[in-house]
């Protein structure tokens, strides 16, 4: 491969970087942003910020530009949602961070039960859930993507988890 | 999924895949990610204080918007980038390629050791599977790779990775949660059977054509809808056959939606049959290689199978062709031709048009991205 990842996020800090860079990650992030916030034009905004972020700094490891990337998608939902839950105290918009029909025609009755429960815990938890158990990494990798210590990603996850069976088999 | 899981942390998982499965970008983000970048150089010049310097940045404002900035991807109204990557199969590796450059070399895995027959891709660049079938018995084993740069992981499927046939087709749903295989197996490793293995619990169902059934032949041609549930194969010469896996029933010649022949491009004209069919990444949209007694192309259209019309032609493959493969967004596509096996790729921002591409010495079959 002349091509490599790992060659584009190399140069990453000036305009060549971006096209490859952009190619490697943007769906993947776009992904995780969904399922963090749940909004499909939020998780657009957040991503495309985290890039336009990301390149005007020069990163001293190349190999973090990913983790840097996905760390300030995370950071910026959880603003975004600390916000939005802001502003419904004055106003009650529930449908603003409903997905849309069209995204969630495809997913099954039990999926959507287990998306709606998702969204009931607290951003953290939410988003330590996802990282563990859609980007299936490990709980130092969640600890790293977070900004948080191993011990309390294990309690978010731990708590999350525990509050997710509690909605989804409340006779158990 | 046949059925439900019932665990939550399998549930869990099962929705967030579900969830992104239909995920596509923005086809304008990476422009907005150059103006967002443009925006704060901008800011960051206007926030250093003097006059002289506000006035400055004011005019470089405004020769930055009043200048059109060349943006190299995508254009203004292009569709989605292509992957980086493809993977296909070359000199018995499963073999990662750059999409631009495929001619430069690969980057070959065989975790196996046996041929590599078969692979797929689940169109985030990173997920692949391949299939390697054992010279000597009739076996195969599965290899699940996670390709990144340099980096490459490879990992056993969960139900097991070793299954009794000659895997010679591969297909991974969009949300990676289901692998469709065909395989040929038995006492002579001759009796044809399409196989879907769900990759979250290991479970494997069958579907195999009846005894007695004429022209009992399945194309090594697969495709996921963006559901998870619906895929679409060949039987015999032309028989598109979109096979709904959450139905009861095993019969490879049974499922209600069917292309027995498609005269729609020329209505009047010579017969027309299907030589290929996939769905057209995330859009969901099926698309059915037709070719016409008397032409020498296949015509790609979208065709919906439960009014059986055809849409506008998307591209034209000269020759024959066996293999249509699409990208999660669906605006890009590899074709292979037959006899001479060609590649080729279509790009939606190229209208019709397809070019061939340059493999160099590599010869490159079953492309996936």
């Amino acid at each position: 491969m002349t091509t490599s990842v790992r060659e584009g996020v190399a140069v990453a800090g000036n305009d060549a970087a971006l096209p490859e860079l952009f190619h490697a990650h943007y769906r993947r992030l776009l992904a995780l942003a969904v399922l963090v916030t749940d909004d499909r034009a939020t998780a657009e905004d957040l991503v495309q910020e985290a890039f336009a972020r990301l390149h005007g700094r020069a990163l001293a490891d190349p190999d973090r530009a990913l983790a840097y990337l996905r760390s300030t998608v995370l950071n910026l939902s959880r603003s975004r949602l600390r916000r939005l839950r802001t502003a419904r105290k004055h106003e009650r918009t529930d449908d603003a961070v409903l997905p849309s029909a069209e995204e969630h025609v495809l997913l099954r009755a039990d999926q959507r039960e287990v998306l709606a429960a998702l969204w009931q815990l607290s951003p953290r938890q939410r988003q330590a859930l996802v990282l563990r158990y859609w980007e299936d990494m490990s709980e130092a990798q969640v600890a790293a993507a977070m900004g948080l210590s191993n011990g309390a990603v294990k309690s978010h996850t731990s708590r999350g988890m525990t509050a997710l069976r509690r909605i989804l088999e409340p006779t158990r | 999924m046949t059925e439900p899981t019932t665990d939550v942390t399998d549930r869990l998982r099962d929705a967030l895949h579900a969830r992104t499965a239909t995920v596509v970008p923005d086809p304008r983000a990476y422009e907005r990610v150059v103006a967002r970048r443009t925006r704060r150089r901008l800011r960051a010049w206007t926030g250093a204080g003097t006059a002289v310097l506000a006035t400055a940045a004011v005019i470089a404002a405004v020769v930055l918007v009043a200048t059109p900035k060349p943006v190299t991807l995508p254009p203004a109204t292009s569709p989605a980038p292509a992957p980086a990557h493809f993977m296909a199969v070359t000199d018995g590796k499963a073999a990662v390629y750059d999409s631009d450059t495929p001619s430069t070399g690969y980057q070959g895995f065989n975790p196996a050791g046996d041929t590599v027959t078969a692979v797929t891709a689940q169109g985030d660049d990173f997920h692949f599977w391949s299939a390697a079938v054992s010279p000597k018995r009739c076996a195969s084993q599965f290899t699940a790779l996670e390709h990144e740069g340099p980096n490459t992981t490879a990992r056993d499927l969960k139900g097991g990775s070793h299954v009794a046939g000659k895997v010679s087709a591969l297909a991974v749903t969009l949300d990676g949660s289901r692998l469709a295989y065909v395989m040929t197996t038995g006492a002579t490793c001759a009796t044809t059977e399409l196989h879907v293995r769900d990759l979250r619990t290991g479970a494997d169902r069958a579907w195999r054509f009846r005894a007695g059934a004429t022209d009992a032949s399945l194309r090594p041609s697969l495709s996921w809808a963006p559901d998870a549930r619906r895929l679409v194969y060949l039987t015999g010469c032309c028989d598109v056959r979109v096979l709904d896996t959450t139905a009861p029933g095993d019969d490879l010649l049974a499922p209600p939606a069917r292309v027995d022949e498609i005269r729609d491009l020329h209505p009047e004209g010579p017969p027309c049959e299907a030589r290929a069919a996939a769905f057209r990444g995330a859009t969901g949209q099926l698309v059915v290689g037709v070719h016409c007694v008397g032409d020498a192309q296949v015509d790609v259209v979208p065709y919906d199978p439960e009014t059986g019309r055809l849409g506008k032609v998307l591209f034209t493959v000269p020759g024959d062709a066996t293999r249509l493969a699409f990208d999660r967004s669906g605006d890009h596509a590899f074709a292979e031709t037959s006899p001479a096996s060609v590649l080729l790729r279509w790009d939606r921002d190229r209208g019709a048009s397809v070019s061939p591409v340059e493999t160099g010495k590599y010869r490159v079959t079953d492309p996936v991205w």
